[in-house]
């Protein structure tokens, strides 16, 4: 990928349509690895670039050297030229004693933005990226909830996390929109504040009014006139950018849906 | 117990209380409620979460929760949903119901007791006046409690006891049905009627969940079953074998492959012992 590449999530049941489109759309990210019954990879993974996005381990924790060898393993099979991860925790810190038991979320959620924090995705950030021998995209998750704890603000903790592990940047555009609403702000002051000049891609994606949480948020739907006005203007203060992803991925989502995403992109930024 | 450790609050010891928040129910209630004696003792990381909004705080958990059960029921109830255009049955749809929202309000994600939860409102929605759809899948009261038990073992985890002798685990099980499940899961699409009566005989499956959750069922011989039934943690491989009609090596091999799957527990190899 040398210019601006414009691609989507690999969903697997709408294989066919991806194939039958596959002039406008140059990669496709993974958040699965493909399933061995998938009777179109053969002809998928010639035709994109393709970029790691799956579950690779939660970087405010040691990885083992298993899931650094399957991280590898990943970027290796996928030839991806940079591999992504979120910037989440999901699951506490591992109880050696086994007193309370093992939970996790099964879903995006963020971490507390601080110091001690920040440390250890750093040092973690580091050693993933050593051993994986492309560059490591950080995607900040959403805030929805406040914690009245004194913190370092995203932008804050994206930039030193940056600066001291050398990482690069996955901007959702969804995302910060919903975490400068949680937090009051402009969406388009709050973008401007993070380290945009670290951003190798960028997601844009649908929101929807979501009823458990009184508000909008990411869902699998073409995104709005805000969401693409937004991603430009990120784009346009991103010298590094070099993929935009329409990032629906979903059993429900529907070929026209996926297909007219991608076209609302390449009107922008084709 | 509560969460925490009387040690010094860090950015990581606060979220970890967080996690565990959102994920148990029973948790939640007991933050919000000042009159519960097992919260008077107090920690920051508790003071903390109790100043965010209540509202705030059910609304994500239940949003999470529902994220959680709703993968599973895609996941382990497939076969179930891929019949849905023909029997007007999703079981994803339960998650719309009114009983559904209270069992998310008071989730233990991952706990064996929501999960029976969650799989009792969905065999109900699935069973209840489905003679129709029983006249046309024949099998279908076999299906159901084929994805019941997969979601339900999904939930149990090992217990990890350090016991040196094969014994059974909490999330593996033998499960007898009237009908012959895994041809018919084969071809589900395809089956019309008239094939599928010549199914109708009875298949005995080892369905397991493993320690990454991930649920298997593989067709079970009488010789497996009496070796499960009998790993009962007190006998040694030979015996095992004995009962189950096994050389040691097959046993050791039937042995190692349940352990895999998650039907059995089991430290230490013949070899190792």
């Amino acid at each position: 990928m040398t210019r601006l590449s414009l691609g989507a999530f690999y969903n697997p049941h709408l294989a066919e349509a991806i194939l039958a489109h596959a002039d406008e759309i140059a990669h496709l990210a993974l958040a699965d690895a493909p399933h061995p019954s998938d009777r179109s990879w053969s002809r998928i993974r010639p035709r994109f670039t393709l970029l790691v996005h799956d579950y690779l381990g939660q970087l405010s924790e040691p990885f083992t050297i298993h899931q650094l060898d399957r991280a590898r393993t990943l970027v290796k099979q996928y030839q991806s030229p940079w591999a992504a991860e979120h910037l989440q925790r999901i699951h506490p810190t591992l109880d050696q004693s086994r007193s309370r038991p093992d939970v996790s979320l099964d879903y995006v959620f963020p971490p507390l933005y601080t110091e001690d924090l920040l440390q250890d995705y750093v040092h973690h950030v580091r050693v993933l990226q050593n051993h994986l021998g492309v560059p490591l995209a950080i995607e900040p998750i959403p805030t929805y909830l406040q914690v009245d704890l004194p913190q370092l603000s995203e932008a804050a903790f994206l930039h030193r996390l940056c600066e001291e592990s050398g990482c690069v940047l996955l901007l959702d555009i969804p995302h910060a929109m919903i975490s400068a609403h949680t937090h009051g702000r402009d969406p388009a002051s709050f973008i401007l504040e993070l380290p945009l000049h670290r951003v190798i891609e960028i997601h844009v994606a649908g929101l929807a009014f979501n009823t458990d949480l009184n508000r909008r948020w990411v869902a699998p739907v073409i995104p709005d006139k805000d969401v693409l006005e937004l991603a430009e203007l990120a784009a346009s203060h991103a010298p590094q950018l070099r993929a935009i992803t329409f990032d629906a991925f979903s059993p429900s989502l529907q070929a026209d849906t996926f297909l007219q995403g991608i076209r609302l992109m390449r009107e922008r930024f084709a | 117990m509560l969460p925490f450790s009387l040690a010094a609050m860090t950015g990581r010891s606060l979220h970890d209380t967080l996690l565990r928040v959102l994920c148990d129910g029973p948790l939640r209630a007991q933050l919000f409620d000042p009159h519960d004696e097992r919260t008077t003792s107090t920690s920051d990381e508790w003071d903390i979460l109790g100043h965010v909004p209540k509202e705030s705080l059910r609304n994500m958990a239940r949003f999470l929760a529902r994220h959680y059960y709703g993968e599973r029921i895609v996941r382990l109830f497939r076969h179930i949903r891929r019949l849905a255009p023909q029997t007007g049955r999703d079981p994803l749809l339960i998650l719309g119901t009114p009983h559904a929202r209270v069992a998310l309000d008071h989730a233990v994600l991952g706990s064996p007791g929501t999960a029976d939860e969650m799989v009792s409102l969905i065999e109900t929605f699935l069973l209840e006046n489905a003679a129709e759809i029983q006249n046309r899948f024949p099998y279908w009261q076999d299906l159901v409690r084929y994805q019941a038990t997969m979601f339900r073992l999904e939930a149990r985890r090992e217990e990890g006891r350090g016991t040196c002798l094969p014994c059974r685990s909490a999330s593996g099980n033998i499960v007898q049905f009237e009908w012959d499940l895994p041809a018919i899961l084969a071809d589900l699409a395809s089956l019309n009627d008239q094939q599928a009566s010549g199914l109708h005989r009875p298949s005995l499956l080892l369905m397991a969940s493993s320690a990454d959750r991930h649920v298997t069922s593989l067709r079970c011989t009488p010789n497996v079953q009496r070796l499960f039934k009998a790993a009962d943690g007190t006998r040694t491989v030979e015996e095992l074998g004995i009962v189950a009609d096994y050389s040691v090596q097959q046993t050791e091999q039937v042995l190692e492959q349940m352990k895999r799957i998650g039907a059995i527990q089991w430290k230490a190899s013949i070899t190792e012992t």
